[in-house]
This record gives structure tokens, sequence and C-alpha cells, in this order.
């Protein structure tokens, strides 16, 4: 389950900005819920990757193994990627990383 | 709109003050109130012809109150504010933490870098209940506001 952070996280000395993706991973279910609760995060609502610039063919790959917005792309095993895409595990690293850079909400700028 | 169901109390606040080693220190169940005052700067302004005042805004501030108890065990809030105020001249800006409403998953940490401006302890015959130790602080830097997350 992939979360947008709609507050600053604090876990130990690292802060997690507004904007950003977490899986939260280091939580139980209820830790999870209780950041929902208080509004410090967001469940996905992924765009399907048929609208992702440039991801056309690419969707049409992946929605044979029933992969069909941008979450589900993040949190899938990267193995599973490789085969359903050909591509090298570097590779889907990088589309990996392209899709969160485009789903991230720029901070805005001040003033 | 309905009631809120979500109101909570303090009871479970949890602070932590840096000691001179700059190890955080829980001083939570040696104080029982904590103030958290945020301030900002604003200009007014008016201009002929109108009636209405205008203001610009520059600049954030804060005060922190702690009020703690007078107890005797060391590596408590008395000592830790106690050894800081009397550090000397040059006193060190330290971590200080508060936790609402209470340190665990998604509650909310204010935390900052900040200076001690004053320290009281009233000593009052009259009264029967434990000393208060009240200790006023000022940031040095922003104050930072955070969901804690683990």
């Amino acid at each position: 389950m992939l979360f947008r952070v709609r507050k600053t996280l604090e876990k130990g000395k690292k802060k997690i900005a507004p904007g950003s993706f977490t899986r939260l991973e280091w939580l139980t279910a209820r830790g999870r819920e209780i950041m929902i609760s208080v509004g410090a995060v967001s469940e996905v609502g992924a765009p399907p990757l048929a609208v992702v610039p440039g991801w056309k063919a690419r969707s049409e790959k992946l929605a044979r193994v029933g992969i069909e917005d941008a979450a589900q792309f993040i949190d899938a095993d990267t193995d599973v990627l490789c085969e359903a895409l050909g591509r090298q595990p570097r590779t889907v690293g990088k589309y990996r990383n392209e899709l969160m850079e485009w789903m991230t909400v720029d901070k805005p700028a001040a003033g | 709109m309905a009631d809120t169901s979500t109101a909570r109390n303090a009871c479970d606040a949890a602070i932590w003050l840096d000691n001179a080693a700059g190890t955080p220190v829980d001083i939570t169940g040696s104080s029982n109130k904590a103030d958290i005052a945020l301030d900002y700067k604003l200009g007014e302004y008016t201009v002929f012809g109108g009636c209405c005042t205008y203001r610009l805004e520059c600049g954030q501030d804060a005060t922190i109150t702690i009020n703690a108890l007078y107890t005797t065990a060391a590596s408590e809030a008395r000592e830790t504010l106690n050894l800081w105020a009397t550090q000397g001249c040059d006193k060190n800006a330290r971590t200080l933490s508060i936790y609402l409403p209470d340190k665990n998953v998604g509650s909310e940490k204010w935390s900052g870098e900040f200076r001690l401006e004053s320290l009281s302890i009233a000593a009052d015959h009259d009264d029967a209940g434990p000393m208060p130790i009240t200790a006023v602080l000022k940031p040095h830097g922003c104050v930072s506001y955070t969901i804690a997350a683990t």
C-alpha cells in the first residue's frame, strides 16, 4: 500500500516532506490507520498507467500481469515488473523513480 | 456539523529536554504544564483616504513555558533545568521536544533548539504542594511541527 504524505513526518532523525510517498512499512496496520485518521497521510488514488505521458505501450504490457495503475507499479515486485516489461532491474528502478517524481506534488512557493 | 469525538487532554503529553551532554532527558514525569505560544511579527499601515488597516507579516518567534515540580532525583526536570541555568554565561541552545497528545505514532511533535530565558523557583512556606519551578524558553531558530511516525 502506498501513501501520500500530507504533513511533515518524523521517523527518527529523518523528515518526510508533504507531497512525497511512503509505504509506512515500519508501522503496524493499526499504526497506519492512526496516521490516516490524524490526516498525516492518505491512501494514494493513483492514475491509470495508460494516462501517464509516455507509458501507453508499457501500460499494455503491465495490464497483462494485473498492474494497471501507478501505485500498483510502484508497489509491485521488481522481478514481476522486469519480466512483464522485458527490462533489467535498473531500468525498472528508473521507471519507478520517474513515476514517483511524476506523481509527487511540488512544495508550494513561499508567499 | 456533528460534535467532535476526537478531543484529547494533555494527561499523556511528553516533554523531552537535552541535558548538558546533549542527551534527551524525559522530564514528563516531573513537570505538569507546557505552554506553547507562537508569535508572528506584523507591521500595520493605513493609507490616505482609506478606513481599513492592512498588515504585512515578517518573521516569527515562540515562547515555551514549562512548569516543573521541585523533586530531588537526578535527571528530572529540576536538576536538568537548574544545571542549565547555572551553566555560566555561554549556555548552549538545547533541543526541546513536546509530544501532543501523547508520544505515539500519529502524535504532534513540537521541537526546536531553545535557549533558557528565565527560571524561577517559588519556595512558599504556606504552600503544602511541591515547590513549583517555571522555565521560559525561547527558540534559537525555527520551531518544527511534525507528526511522529515511529
